[in-house]
């Protein structure tokens, strides 16, 4: 174990140095420590208001994070794939003459630590808003810290590092699992239905003792009773089974022998989890083990030089299983889903405001949804786009053409329903598919010129806010020119003003960005 | 010494290696050689306790999934990884730590030294570039004093200058009487310092020859004659 420590000691002191050297940590902090006044700020006045501050309010609180936690803890456990091993501890500490098990309790301590965090934040919450005692809410975190920890620490070793349960057995553990949570929702649907939806009835259905009888996962959520709110004969013997349940299973777990087979299953998800690491550093959207799947498809290439950028993006857009509809194509499909409803009130058909909803949205929906970088961002990570006899900006072009084809269906997807569930006028449908048009393609060359100039300067987060804030100033400025549109002429030619404004800027943008494919800085 | 009998492994249905048998005696040095996907990483892989297998596979005559055979077995990737908040001191510290060494700093010092990474000792992990980790992971492997050592593509990555100590520091390793076993397929770089050879293809051991046995003859060649593979090792030129 005095590798293990050394290893955590070095590598915090090592990471704290280097983070304090970097100004924008502090900003960091800055943020973290606002968000965390803001949560206190803000948390007691919802709690009251939901008419859950009380002690039983915690407990039902904490009894939803245990009837979720606690079985998707044990599934990842079946599935070797709730302990994070990096590709270094596959080089240097698999191969050591170390005890497999404590490796396995090495990668558990970071969820130890996270949960001790936790564990301060709940005291601190259940003192403050919950109204619960303070030798309560002390007790409730000796409980987590040591007798919590044992047990769930115990259920890691036994399934991770068993060699004597079988895959077989395993699936079994798995399945049950997912029944337990199943159950807990259809009983509580159940409930829901015959007493109706209100607080109270949520209450008394977390804190039934039906629920609470539930090997493991209902006893530790009869400690939490016992603990935070009252005796109850059914919580204090359910509470003893947890007891015993920890030292039995401590006890399986301490003698079971265990040679270290788990390790090829560890570095498999250590390698999913390091390419997953890597993709989202690049701001990419990654799941970790999850392996694309391609179809046969083939595309005639019409043209030479950066053109075939965009045949070879279409052959393997081709190639995808949903073609080119992505995140963007399910958010307008959900917006039409919002629109429908807010059709339905009869004070919209009067509004004067009816007509800038559709594009009021659709500049919501390029705002908020940062959107990953699709095959464009590839192309920058690619030596041959550089390659390429063509210029700079036919390559910029090119590369990011069929992003704007996707903006136009995703934009119909949306406009099209929306126009014909508030009424508005096909102009003004089609002009609303003009300014998404606009607005994503400004967004797209905003992030490309970003990364041109600010790339290897700025981190992913404040890549983010800076991308944000431009998206705000560029909207500011179209919906100024919509606004004095509108005021001097009428709402088409608002829209108009919106479409040129934002136009003029992409194509700005669009100038700067070209210098990103002119570096080949972004290869890796 | 290393054993290895009857050792067969399944990724799924496919069959990586396909049930070989393996001898390496004290103070020799194994070859494995084999085109890409005949098995060798797969091998080393399950001597090094990485992978579930079916077979024995013993090292001093001790179970490899024992911790006392672990203490004096020592294992370089084809691929190293790095604590990317690890000095590379650091990074040699907590080995020593791993394996229970109480090596002195001048140990640490000289091996560092040898690879010409003592300027670059307090570089963290994430700072170097492949070769520097390779040489890295070389360093790491010898602090330990093994008895047994696996090194996977060892030379790839590598400057000549390193290349050259590497070969020196294996030979010296043989002169204590360590058992070595490289897999590679670089055939130029390991010609002058192999006693047992084993060719692979397909999962399987295709030859074992030992140096009596070749003399001087043409390794590559030998090669070629076993596999029927006119391709492979085009990178003893590189």
């Amino acid at each position: 174990m005095n590798s293990f420590l050394y290893l955590y000691k070095t590598t915090t002191k090592n990471k704290l140095k280097k983070a304090m050297r970097r100004p924008v940590s502090y900003l960091y902090l800055l943020l973290i420590i606002g968000y965390v006044v803001l949560i206190f700020g803000t948390f007691g006045g919802m709690a009251k208001d939901l008419g859950v501050n009380t002690p039983d309010g915690l407990a039902a609180l904490l009894t939803v994070f245990a009837f979720f936690i606690i079985p998707a803890n044990m599934i990842s456990y079946c599935r070797k794939k709730g302990l994070i091993f990096t590709r270094s501890d596959v080089h240097l500490l698999f191969p050591a003459p170390v005890n497999p098990k404590h490796v396995l309790l090495y990668a558990q301590v970071k969820q130890v630590i996270f949960n001790f965090l936790i564990g301060v934040f709940l005291v601190v919450a259940g003192c403050l808003w919950f109204e619960v005692t303070i030798w309560r809410m002390l007790l409730y975190f000796l409980f987590a810290q040591l007798i919590e920890n044992v047990l769930e620490g115990s259920i890691m070793l036994i399934l991770y590092g068993s060699e004597k349960l079988t895959q077989t057995m395993l699936n079994g553990i798995r399945v049950v699992m997912y029944a337990c949570i199943s159950l807990f929702f259809i009983i509580g649907l159940i409930l829901l239905a015959t007493k109706g939806f209100s607080i109270d009835s949520i209450m008394g259905y977390l804190s039934s003792q039906w629920v609470q009888m539930v090997p493991l996962i209902g006893w530790n959520i009869a400690v939490i009773h016992l603990i935070i709110v009252a005796p109850t004969v059914v919580n204090v013997i359910c509470s003893a089974l947890y007891l015993i349940s920890a030292v039995v299973l401590f006890g399986v777990a301490y003698k079971m022998e265990c040679s270290g087979e788990y390790y090829e299953d560890a570095i498999k998800f250590a390698e999913d989890y390091a390419v997953a690491r890597e993709k989202g550093k690049k701001g990419q959207m990654a799941f970790i083990g999850k392996k694309e799947k391609f179809q046969k498809a083939n595309v005639v290439y019409k043209g030479h030089y950066a053109k075939a950028l965009f045949y070879r993006q279409l052959l393997e857009y081709k190639k995808n299983k949903f073609f080119i509809f992505g995140i963007n194509s399910i958010i307008c499909v959900g917006a039409v889903v919002l629109i429908y409803f807010m059709g339905t009130d009869p004070d919209l058909a009067t509004s004067p405001y009816r007509p800038f909803l559709i594009p009021g949205i659709l500049a919501y929906i390029c705002f908020i949804f940062s959107g990953y970088p699709t095959k464009w961002s590839k192309e920058m990570n690619s030596p041959y786009t550089y390659l390429i006899p063509d210029t700079a900006f036919h390559k910029l072009w090119y590369a990011t053409q069929i992003e704007h084809v996707r903006s136009i269906i995703d934009g119909a997807l949306f406009a099209i329903p929306a126009a014909i569930i508030i009424k508005v006028t096909p102009v003004q449908a089609a002009l609303s598919i003009l300014i998404y048009i606009c607005l994503q393609a400004s967004k797209l060359y905003g992030t490309v010129m970003m990364e041109s100039l600010l790339g290897s300067i700025l981190g992913n987060t404040a890549k983010l806010l800076f991308r944000m804030l431009l998206m705000g100033v560029l909207i500011g400025f179209g919906v100024l020119g919509a606004v004095l549109g509108t005021l001097w002429f009428n709402i088409e030619i608002g829209y108009l003003f919106m479409i040129i404004i934002v136009a003029v800027m992409t194509f700005v943008f669009m100038l700067v960005a070209a210098g990103a494919f002119e570096k080949m800085e972004a290869v890796d | 010494m290393l054993e290895i009998k009857g050792l067969t492994k399944r990724y799924g249905k496919t069959l990586a290696v396909d049930n070989v048998q393996l001898f390496v005696p004290d103070g020799q040095i194994g070859i494995l050689l084999g085109p890409n996907g005949a098995g060798k990483s797969t091998i080393i892989k399950s001597v090094a306790g990485l992978l579930r297998y079916q077979g024995v596979v013993a090292i001093q005559n001790m179970s490899s999934k024992t911790i006392e055979a672990k203490k004096v077995f020592a294992y370089v990737p084809e691929i190293p990884a790095m604590y990317d908040a690890l000095t590379v001191r650091e990074h040699m510290e907590f080995i020593k730590r791993a394996y229970g060494i109480t090596g002195s700093e001048q140990e640490t010092d000289a091996l560092l030294e040898r690879f010409e990474l003592l300027d670059k000792q307090d570089k963290l992990g994430n700072e170097l570039s492949k070769g520097m980790m390779q040489k890295v992971s070389i360093c790491c492997a010898l602090i330990v004093k093994p008895q047994v050592i696996l090194l996977d593509e060892p030379m790839v990555g590598l400057d000549p200058a390193a290349i050259k100590e590497l070969k020196k520091v294996v030979l010296e390793l043989k002169a204590q009487n360590v058992t070595v076993l490289i897999s590679t397929h670089m055939l130029e770089m390991v010609k002058d310092l192999w006693d047992i050879m084993y060719v692979m293809d397909n999962g399987k051991v295709v030859g074992t020859y030992s140096k009596e046995e070749v003399g001087e003859g043409d390794i590559e060649e030998l090669f070629f004659k076993v596999t029927g593979n006119e391709e492979m090792p085009q990178a003893s030129n590189q």
